[in-house]
C-alpha cells in the first residue's frame, strides 16, 4: 500500500484490503503480551479529530498509536475553537503548525477528510465522515470474518438495518465486494430504499429473507437520536421485522456470524441472548479494531518521516 | 563472479554440525535453554541445530522466532516497506537463557533490534548469540558466542545464504561483491 | 475618446430576429445600428472576419450581492464580468442584503448603475418583504420604480394559496414572474442530486422530484392565473418534458437553464472529490437529464440559457460539502459552456439574447435603429477555463475545463465594453 491517506475502502484494491488485513493480523500479538508496545512510530504524532462524539472508536485509535509508541493529541468536538465558530479549515491549519503526522479525523459532514487531505501533507484517516464511510471499522468486520470463514471470495453478508444512513454498512459493502463477497441489505423502505442497489447489492425487506443465506449477519443499530420523522414507526415494529433474536437464530445457518459494530440497543436490534451467545464475534470486533487500526498507522507512517532530514545509520 | 569465500552445501552441513557440537558442550542439557532463530534467515538455522542437538542428546531444545521489523533503526531511510513476520515465543521467557540464532551476522544492528524484542516479553536469564556466517564490519559492540564460518568480506559486498527447505545438500552461501546488485 | 463610429467588419452576421445569417459588415453610431451611408467622423473598425456578430446576451438573474455582501460581487464587478461573458445586459436578482422589496431600493440600485461601465443591469424586485415568502412586496410600486422582473429570489414560495394571489396581483403590471420550481421540504438536508452518484459518495440527495413538483405548480398557476411566469433553472427531464406538454396545451410559460447545466452532471461532485464548487441549487443532475435539457433548448421547450451567477469566495466555500453555500460563478463561462454543449451558434444566440431579451420585453436585434448592443464571438477557438476572473468569485466549477468559443468584443449602447479598443 503505497497512500498518504486511508479515506474509504471504495478506491482500496483487493492487493490493499488484503495486505492491511495481514498486516494486522501480526499486530494482534502486541496487545497479547505484557509490554503492549512497539517503538516503530517512536516520536511521531498523530491527532486524533473527533468532531463527532464517540468513544470507543476513539480510545481504539489513541490505543493504537500509543502501543506503537507515538504521541497522541486529543481535539473532541466540544473543544473551544469550534465553540468559538471557528471552521474547520482553520482548526486544521493551526493542527497543521504544529507539525503532526497523521490526523485521524471524524466528522459528520462527508467529505472532511478528503477536503482535508487535498490540502496538507500529513496522513488524513477517516474514523467516519458524515455517512460516507468509516474504513476502519469494515477493515476490522472483515478480519474478524476472516478469522472465522477464511477467503472472503463466494461468502454472503447480511447487513441489516438503517444501511443508507450507515457509514458502516458503506465501507463494509465497498469492501467486500472487492473482495468478491456476496452483499444483502435488508431494512425498512426508507432505510433500504431501491436506490441501494447502485452499490451492486441485494436488498431484501425483511431479516427473515436472508437467515438461510447469510454466513454472516452483521446488524446496524438504529440510530433513534439520529431518525427523521416517518423513517420508522416504532421500535417494536422494527423489532417484529428485523429484530435478531434466539428463535431467528436458530432458522439461521448453524455456523453463521453475528456481528454488530456497537453500541448495541439491546432488545432492539439483537436479543441479549444473541449478543452474548455463542455466535456473537462482537467483542472479537472490538479487539480487532486496535491490530487494525495500529496495521493503518504502521502502513502510513511506517516509512519515510515527513519534513525531517535523518541520515541513513 | 562470486568470491571463493563461500560456502557449498556440504560445507554448511559441516559447519553446522560443528556449531551444534559446540553448543552441546557448552551449554549443557538442551531443556535448560531455547532457540530463538531471528526472522526470516535465522529460523532453518535454528530449526536445523535444534534437530542436530536432539540427535545427539535424544533431547530437543524449545524453539520459537522473533521478527525484527516493528524494532528497525532503518524502517525510515526509505526502505520498501517489509512484510511483517511472525514473532512466536511459545514459553516463557523470564528466567530462561536464550540463543538468538541468525544466518549472517553484520552490522550488530538486527541483533540489537532482536533483543528489544525479547526485552519486551520478559526478562531472560541470558541471551547468547550463534550465526552460520560472520562476515564483520559491526557497527554496535555486539559479538557472536557460536560463529560457524567467519569470512572476509568488503561493506558492500551482499552475502546470500540460501537454505534448500529438505537439507537435501543445495545449500550454499554466496558472497555478491558490492556494487553489482 | 472613443471614435464616432465603430464599424464591424466582415463577420458572419447572425440575427435570428430578422433572420439574417451571413457575411456582412455592420455600423454602429449614437448608440444604434445604422446605415453604412449614417456612418462617419472618426471610425473604429473592428475586423470580425473568421467570428460571428450577433446581438449581446441577456441575463435574466444574476446575485450581484450589492448591497450586503460586496466582497463576493458588487455592481461594477458584476457588471465587467457580464460585459466579459458577452452581456450587455444583467438583470440583477432582489437576493440582497437588505432585500430590494421596495421601490425606494429599486430606485437606489437602479441610479447607482448608471455609472456601471460593463453591462447594462437591469434590477427584479422581490415578490414578498426580506423574501420570507409570506408578505407581499409593493409590487406595483416597484415596476413603476424601474423593476423589469418580479422573483422570488430562488427561494420557493411553498404556499400555493400565497403564490396564486402574488401573480394574480402581478399580472396587470406586465412584467414577468420569475420562479425558482422546487420543494423545500422535499429538499430537505440534501447537497447534491439524488442518484447513483449520491448513493456512492455518501452525501444526502436533493430528487428531482422536489424541482418536478415546482414545475407543476407553477405550470398550474400560470393557467390558472394568466400570469407571465417564468421558470428559472429547469434541470431535469421530466421537468422539460411536463413544460413541452404545458406549451402544447398553450399555457404561456416560459424557462431558462443554467449553462453549466448544458455541460456537467453529478458525476463532477465525485471526479473533483467533493470539490464546493460544484454545490448548486439546483443540483448538477443525471446525463440523462443532461441530454434531456440540451434538447429541450434546442427544441425551444427550454426558451433561455443564463448564467445563474452565483459568487462566493473561500468565506462560504472553503467548508465542508454540506456546511458550505450553493452557488457558482456563470457570467464569463455561460457562452462558451452553451456553445460546447448546443454545437448550433443560432440556437446558442436565441437561448443567451433573443428569448432572455423577449422575456423582459425587449428586443435583441441588429436591425438598423435597434440599441447597439453587440457581441462578437470567436465560435472556433477552444480554451481551458480558467482565472484570472472579472467577478470577484472564487467558484467557477467549469474551472479546468476545456470549452469552445470566447468572446472577442462586447459592445453595449454603441460603447466597446469587453475586447479590443474597449473604452
Amino acid at each position: 500500500m503505497n497512500r498518504k491517506d486511508l479515506l474509504g475502502l471504495r478506491d482500496l484494491s483487493k492487493d490493499e484490503i488484503t495486505e492491511i488485513l495481514d498486516t494486522a493480523e501480526r499486530f494482534r500479538n502486541v496487545s497479547e503480551r505484557k509490554i503492549k508496545k512497539v517503538p516503530t512510530l517512536r516520536g511521531r504524532t498523530v491527532v486524533t479529530f473527533f468532531m463527532e462524539n464517540s468513544t470507543r472508536t476513539r480510545m481504539s485509535f489513541d490505543l493504537a498509536a500509543k502501543r506503537l509508541s507515538a504521541d497522541t493529541l486529543g481535539f473532541s468536538a466540544s473543544s473551544s475553537a469550534t465553540k468559538k465558530g471557528e471552521t474547520l479549515m482553520d482548526t486544521a491549519r493551526n493542527i497543521d503548525a504544529m507539525k503532526p503526522d497523521a490526523i485521524i479525523i471524524r466528522h459528520s459532514a462527508a467529505g472532511s477528510p478528503h477536503m482535508l487531505a487535498k490540502e496538507f501533507p500529513w496522513s488524513v484517516l477517516n474514523a467516519g465522515d458524515g455517512i460516507n464511510e468509516h474504513p476502519s471499522q469494515a477493515l476490522l468486520d472483515m478480519l474478524t470474518m476472516r478469522d472465522h470463514l477464511g477467503d472472503l471470495d463466494g461468502k454472503t453478508v447480511a447487513i441489516v438495518g438503517d444501511v443508507y444512513h450507515s457509514r458502516v454498512a458503506r465501507s463494509n459493502i465497498f469492501g467486500l465486494k472487492t473482495m468478491g463477497a456476496k452483499v444483502i441489505v435488508a431494512g425498512p423502505g426508507t432505510m433500504c430504499p431501491p436506490s441501494m442497489a447502485h452499490l451492486g447489492v441485494e436488498v431484501r425487506h425483511s431479516i427473515d429473507e436472508v437467515l438461510d443465506e447469510a454466513d454472516v449477519i452483521m446488524m446496524l443499530r438504529i440510530q433513534r437520536e439520529r431518525l427523521q420523522p416517518g423513517m420508522m414507526s416504532s421500535v417494536n415494529e422494527y423489532s417484529r421485522f428485523y429484530g435478531l433474536d434466539l428463535e431467528r437464530l436458530r432458522r439461521a445457518r448453524p455456523d453463521v456470524l453475528v456481528m454488530h459494530p456497537g453500541p448495541i440497543n439491546r432488545g432492539v436490534e439483537m436479543a441479549p441472548e444473541v449478543a452474548d451467545g455463542e455466535r456473537s464475534v462482537i467483542m472479537e470486533q472490538v479487539t480487532n479494531g486496535v491490530a487494525v487500526r495500529m496495521a493503518l498507522l504502521y502502513l502510513l507512517l511506517g516509512g519515510e518521516p515527513m519534513g525531517g532530514d535523518d541520515h541513513a545509520s | 563472479m562470486t568470491r571463493t569465500t563461500g560456502m557449498n552445501g556440504v560445507e554448511v552441513g559441516r559447519t553446522l554440525d560443528r556449531l551444534a557440537t559446540q553448543m552441546i558442550e557448552q551449554l549443557g542439557v538442551p531443556t535448560d535453554y531455547s532457540l530463538v532463530g531471528i526472522v526470516t534467515g535465522g529460523r532453518p538455522i535454528a530449526e536445523r541445530l535444534a534437530n542436530r542437538i536432539e540427535a545427539s542428546t535424544g533431547v530437543r531444545p524449545a524453539t520459537g522466532t522473533v521478527d525484527i521489523t516493528l524494532y528497525r533503526d532503518d524502517l525510515y531511510t526509505g526502505l520498501e516497506k517489509p512484510v511483517l513476520g511472525e514473532t512466536k515465543l511459545p514459553f516463557k521467557l523470564t528466567g530462561q537463557d536464550i540463543v538468538l540464532v541468525d544466518d549472517v551476522l553484520f552490522t550488530g544492528r538486527t541483533v540489537r533490534a532482536a533483543l528489544d524484542v525479547l526485552n519486551d516479553y520478559g526478562r531472560p536469564r541470558s541471551v547468547k548469540l550463534a550465526v552460520l556466517v560472520d562476515r564483520g564490519h559491526r557497527e554496535l559492540p555486539i559479538a557472536a558466542d557460536f560463529a560457524g564460518r567467519t569470512i572476509l568480506t568488503e561493506k558492500g559486498d551482499k552475502v546470500e545464504v540460501v537454505l534448500a527447505d529438505d537439507e537435501s545438500g543445495t545449500d550454499k552461501v554466496v558472497v555478491h561483491p558490492g556494487g553489482g546488485q | 475618446m472613443p471614435a464616432e463610429t465603430i464599424h464591424l467588419k466582415g463577420g458572419r452576421i447572425v440575427c435570428p430576429a430578422t433572420g439574417v445569417d451571413g457575411v456582412g459588415d455592420l455600423w454602429i453610431k449614437g448608440g444604434q445600428i445604422v446605415g453604412e451611408a449614417d456612418a462617419g467622423g472618426s471610425v473604429t473598425v473592428i475586423d470580425c472576419s473568421g467570428k460571428v456578430v450577433a446581438p449581446g446576451f441577456t441575463d435574466l438573474g444574476a446575485e450581484l450581492c450589492d448591497p450586503g455582501k460586496t466582497w463576493r460581487e458588487d455592481l461594477a464587478s458584476g457588471s465587467e464580468a457580464g460585459a466579459a461573458g458577452g452581456f450587455t445586459t444583467i438583470v440583477a436578482s432582489p437576493r440582497t442584503d437588505p432585500v430590494l422589496d421596495t421601490p425606494v431600493a429599486i430606485a437606489d440600485t437602479l441610479n447607482r448603475c448608471m455609472t456601471v461601465s460593463g453591462a447594462r443591469i437591469e434590477v427584479s424586485g422581490a415578490l414578498t418583504h426580506g423574501l420570507d415568502g409570506a408578505h407581499m412586496s409593493e409590487l406595483g410600486l416597484m415596476v413603476d420604480a424601474g423593476a423589469v422582473a418580479l422573483s422570488d429570489g430562488r427561494k420557493s414560495m411553498m404556499n400555493a394559496a400565497l403564490l396564486r394571489r402574488s401573480l394574480d396581483y402581478a399580472r396587470p403590471f406586465g412584467v414577468p414572474v420569475m420562479l425558482r420550481p422546487g420543494d423545500t421540504d422535499l429538499e430537505g438536508a440534501g447537497v447534491m442530486h439524488e442518484g447513483d452518484v449520491s448513493t456512492q459518495i455518501g452525501l444526502r440527495g436533493i430528487p428531482a422530484a422536489a424541482e418536478e413538483i415546482g414545475v407543476a405548480k407553477g405550470i398550474a398557476l400560470a393557467r390558472l392565473t394568466g400570469a407571465k411566469v417564468h421558470l428559472s433553472q429547469v434541470t431535469t427531464a421530466v421537468s422539460v418534458e411536463l413544460l413541452r406538454t404545458a406549451k402544447a396545451s398553450g399555457v404561456e410559460v416560459t424557462a431558462s437553464v443554467p449553462a453549466r447545466h448544458l455541460v456537467l452532471t453529478d458525476r463532477a461532485v465525485d471526479h473533483s472529490v467533493y470539490n464546493t464548487s460544484t454545490r448548486l441549487l439546483p443540483p448538477l443532475r443525471s446525463e440523462g437529464d443532461r441530454d434531456s435539457v440540451r434538447a429541450g433548448v434546442a427544441d425551444g421547450t427550454i426558451d433561455c440559457v443564463t448564467a445563474d451567477h452565483v459568487p462566493m469566495t473561500s468565506l462560504e466555500k472553503e467548508l465542508e460539502y454540506m456546511h458550505a453555500k450553493p452557488g457558482a460563478m456563470g457570467l464569463e463561462t455561460a457562452f462558451s459552456a452553451a456553445l460546447t454543449a448546443l454545437g448550433d451558434i443560432r440556437t446558442v444566440v436565441v437561448a443567451l439574447a433573443v428569448k432572455p431579451a423577449a422575456v423582459i420585453g425587449r428586443e435583441a436585434c441588429l436591425s438598423e435603429r435597434s440599441v447597439a448592443d453587440v457581441v462578437v464571438l470567436d465560435i472556433e477557438a477552444q480554451r481551458t477555463v480558467e482565472g484570472p476572473y472579472r467577478s470577484k468569485g472564487l467558484n467557477e466549477p467549469l474551472d479546468g475545463t476545456v470549452l469552445s468559443g470566447q468572446v472577442v468584443a462586447t459592445i453595449r449602447d454603441g460603447c466597446i465594453i469587453y475586447g479590443p479598443h474597449a473604452g
